[in-house]
């Protein structure tokens, strides 16, 4: 368990270094890509439910301290990131394929981005948010991070839970 | 049994610590924890950003841009800075020419209207303006230039194809007929320069009323100079009992700056 959790975390950085720039030229995910999102999609998918919640929880409230938005937007994301794969592994994992969990990361990102969205929409900084984000994040750029990150939790979960192992 | 129901503990203490969270956020008291986090942090994130300037293209492009567009606006306040300040010259030539315009349509004058380009000439009195209205522009010697409201600065005394000379009327060549305005058997005299910034009335007969703060205009009987423009304030009255005539001490009323627009009258044939 411990090997795998270090081939993970390697992997993870591997993962985030070729997709910051240095090895990948589709380096403009680094905006989109959230290491933290993948650590707790990752525990949530292996079942580990009170570490999801409390590394959430914890990692929430860091971000949300630094950040220019509304207090509890990155926390509470982080939060429905978790109860979201909790509720789709219900009707989406029976298979225990790679592509249910793919499906489910994927559905989970977006509802999270769709809340923080919502909840930044009604923050005083909206002008500036839509005008940065449209200066530097384009949707290509967006759904490479998407995937970057969903191809980090499937690395992680083939990891560290031996039951998925078909790939449909 | 389904995830919720399953984990309804677990979610339902995970939730009430963050709205408490939340709640001692908004009381403040996570204040003090924010700023050492600050503190201890943005080293780590200096060096993080650091790093990510040099290796992301992204980074680098939005620094540029920023750079770039941070050029732009500082050239367009630049710009606009210059823009303002003509404006602003040309509001207020505006605001003078409207004075003349409306003198000149109560009188029914007709007029040509010129700046005052520069002060050259004799300069160590400053008797001369160049004007930039010349012949080409249908002015010629003799016409008086006024500023405001009536008010004679001068006359041209050179014409140029395309500016003219303005012989000031505080200058010691010039010599023009003035009348003290609105006074039963005001005086009259010749009004000529003195040093350069005053007037003097002479040749006002003994019995013609004259006293300080009179205004004292044109009187018409010079050639090309209509009556009425107004040459300034009466400062001092001198009556000695040896002089046949009395004279007086006038201050001239113009107040003017190079980019002023002035008006020369064209006088009625």
């Amino acid at each position: 368990m411990k090997r795998r959790l270090v081939i993970f975390f390697i992997l993870i950085a591997l993962a985030s270094s070729i997709q910051l720039g240095w090895l990948w030229p589709a380096n403009l995910t680094s905006l989109t890509f959230s290491f933290g999102f993948v650590v707790i999609t990752v525990m949530a998918f292996v079942q580990h439910w009170s570490y999801a919640l409390w590394y959430s929880l914890a990692q929430g409230i860091c971000i949300d301290l630094f950040s220019p938005f509304v207090f509890g937007t990155y926390t509470l994301a982080s939060l429905i990131l978790v109860i979201s794969i909790g509720v789709l592994q219900d009707t989406w994992l029976k298979q225990h394929s790679l592509l249910s969990v793919a499906t489910i990361t994927a559905t989970s990102l977006l509802l999270t981005q769709l809340v923080m969205l919502g909840v930044i929409a009604l923050s005083e900084y909206t002008d500036i948010i839509i005008t940065q984000s449209v200066a530097a994040v384009s949707i290509l750029n967006f759904v490479l991070g998407v995937a970057a990150m969903i191809f980090c939790t499937l690395i992680g979960v083939r990891l560290l839970n031996r039951q998925y192992v078909k790939l449909i | 049994m389904n995830f919720l129901q399953r984990e309804a503990k677990l979610i339902l203490l995970a939730g009430a610590v963050f709205l408490l969270t939340i709640v001692i956020y908004a009381a403040g008291w996570l204040n003090p924890l924010e700023r050492w986090l600050s503190v201890f942090a943005q080293p780590v994130f200096n060096v993080f950003y650091a790093s990510l300037d040099t290796a992301s293209p992204l980074f680098r492009t939005t620094d540029a841009a920023l750079r770039a567009e941070n050029t732009n606006l500082k050239d367009l306040l630049v710009k606009t800075v210059r823009d303002n300040h003509d404006l602003q010259i040309q509001v207020s030539q505006y605001e003078e020419y409207k004075d003349q315009l409306a003198f000149a349509q109560e009188k029914d004058y007709d007029t040509i209207p010129a700046k005052i380009i520069s002060r050259v000439g004799r300069v160590e009195i400053n008797q001369l303006l160049l004007i930039n209205r010349g012949s080409s522009h249908g002015m010629q010697v003799g016409y008086p230039i006024t500023y405001g409201k009536g008010i004679l600065l001068g006359t041209v005394s050179v014409v140029h194809e395309s500016y003219s000379e303005v012989t000031l009327v505080t200058d010691e060549t010039s010599q023009i007929q003035g009348v003290v305005e609105n006074r039963d058997n005001g005086a009259s005299g010749i009004i000529t320069g003195e040093f350069g910034n005053s007037l003097t009335m002479d040749y006002i007969l003994k019995d013609q009323s004259i006293t300080t703060n009179d205004i004292v205009t044109t009187n018409g009987q010079d050639r090309w100079i209509p009556g009425g423009l107004v040459l300034g304030i009466v400062q001092a009255v001198s009556d000695e009992p040896s002089e046949v005539f009395k004279s007086a001490t006038i201050s001239p009323m113009a107040r003017y700056g190079n980019n002023s627009i002035v008006s020369a009258i064209i006088p009625k044939l």
